[in-house]
């Protein structure tokens, strides 16, 4: 459920940002969110819809990033390797170095829970409702 | 010499992005940091018990603290949708208890622990533990400002817990067996679970127990008393 504490966090953003520009109403949000991060990204559209319900033309759109990682012991920085375990028939994220097999690895990307931009349009009719 | 100044206006009904950058779990990782600050301030070690669904946190904790409770002071804040139960077990056993109902939230955050923390006399606390809520999946997300986070599955679960929340296990620094006496029953090999944490997250420590028939219960609290040192 911790999709609806997002959902609650981006309308805090777009009201702050509402009160900044009010000539400007919002049409459209950019949400990045990484791989490995453990909201679905369903329900964050679903309570974002819920939230804004009487202005429910904004465009929601979701980016999920790739995890990346970065070698402290080679360097390597690039692709996580994630290995198969015929016995589960799962996918693992594999958090060693796809070059150098150390343990040593700090995940760059895929825990993004960001409010990227917003797409928003020019109105000069400052009694409009901005949401 | 006059120069004009070339103004840009954008006209009404255009349409454009603005860039924003905003994480939002920002706040929760910013209360977290004052939370850390607040236990190192007062050299509390505090570790965050995350798990599913009675995996056997509560009765770890239990038997943790009675241990260790002898030689240190050790303080428990208590994670629950709306009981007191878990609570008041673990009192029993030597630890000062702060029950937080989280209602409806399936997981503590930062702030929550914050507020907690002030109803406890840090000066006299060696060891923060927390029960997180029991969830696989929610709790990994929000950071509470404890130094070890460790993660409690059980052989009852089945042999695919590991492999099914793999993110969880990213985040841990603790990985946690239990109910191991019933390995047998349940057909279930523990040092799969092992070596699934392990490839997941390489620098994992994991420790096999039962709770209830204490196995290997020691070997985790002798762990934990060498970190408070
Ligand atoms: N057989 C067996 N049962 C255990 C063991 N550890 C705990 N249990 C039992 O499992 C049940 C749940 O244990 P709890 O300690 O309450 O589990 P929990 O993870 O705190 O549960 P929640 O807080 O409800 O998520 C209880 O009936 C315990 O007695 C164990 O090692 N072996
Ligand atoms: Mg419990
Ligand atoms: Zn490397």
């Amino acid at each position: 459920m911790h999709e609806f504490t997002i959902a609650k966090e981006i309308i805090m953003h777009l009201n702050e940002f509402k009160k900044r520009q009010n000539d400007l109403k919002i049409i459209g949000l950019n949400i990045e969110l990484g791989e490995f991060t453990f909201a679905n990204e369903e329900q964050i559209k679903f309570w974002l819809k819920e939230l804004l319900k009487d202005t429910n033309k904004i465009n929601i759109n979701i980016k999920r990033i790739k995890p990346i990682v970065y070698c402290n012991k080679c360097g390597y920085s690039g692709n996580i390797k994630f290995s198969a375990d015929p016995l589960y028939h799962f996918l693992l994220p594999d958090l060693r170095c796809e070059k150098c097999n150390s343990k040593r690895i700090d995940l760059i990307k895929g825990r993004e829970c960001n409010l990227k931009s917003v797409k928003v349009k020019k109105t000069f009719n400052k009694k409009k409702k901005l949401l | 010499m006059q120069r004009k100044t070339k103004i840009i206006e954008s006209i009404d009904g255009e349409i454009f992005d603005i860039e924003l950058s905003e994480d939002l779990l920002k706040k929760n990782k910013e209360i977290a940091r004052e939370n850390k600050k607040l236990l190192e301030k007062h050299n509390i070690l505090g570790i965050d018990i995350m798990g599913a669904i009675g995996a056997g946190k509560t009765t770890l904790i239990t038997k943790i603290v009675s241990i260790l409770s002898k030689k240190y002071k050790i303080a428990v804040l208590c994670g629950d949708l709306t009981t007191t139960l878990d609570a008041d077990i673990i009192k029993s056993a030597g630890a000062e208890v702060i029950q937080i109902n989280t209602g409806k939230e399936c997981h503590l955050d930062a702030n929550l622990v914050r507020k907690a923390l002030k109803e406890l006399s840090l000066n006299k606390i060696d060891l923060l533990i927390i029960e997180n809520v029991g969830n696989l999946i929610c709790p990994g997300e929000f950071v509470l400002g404890t130094h070890k986070r460790m993660v409690v599955v059980s052989v009852t679960e089945g042999p695919f817990m590991v492999v099914k929340h793999p993110y969880i296990f990213m985040e841990a620094d603790v990985g946690v067996i239990n109910k191991i006496e019933l390995k047998d029953v349940m057909d279930v090999e523990p040092k799969k679970l092992q070596s699934a944490m392990k490839k997941i997250k390489p620098g994992i420590k994991v420790f096999e127990t039962s709770a209830r028939k204490n196995i290997g219960v020691e070997i985790l609290a002798t762990f934990i008393s060498k970190l408070l040192k």
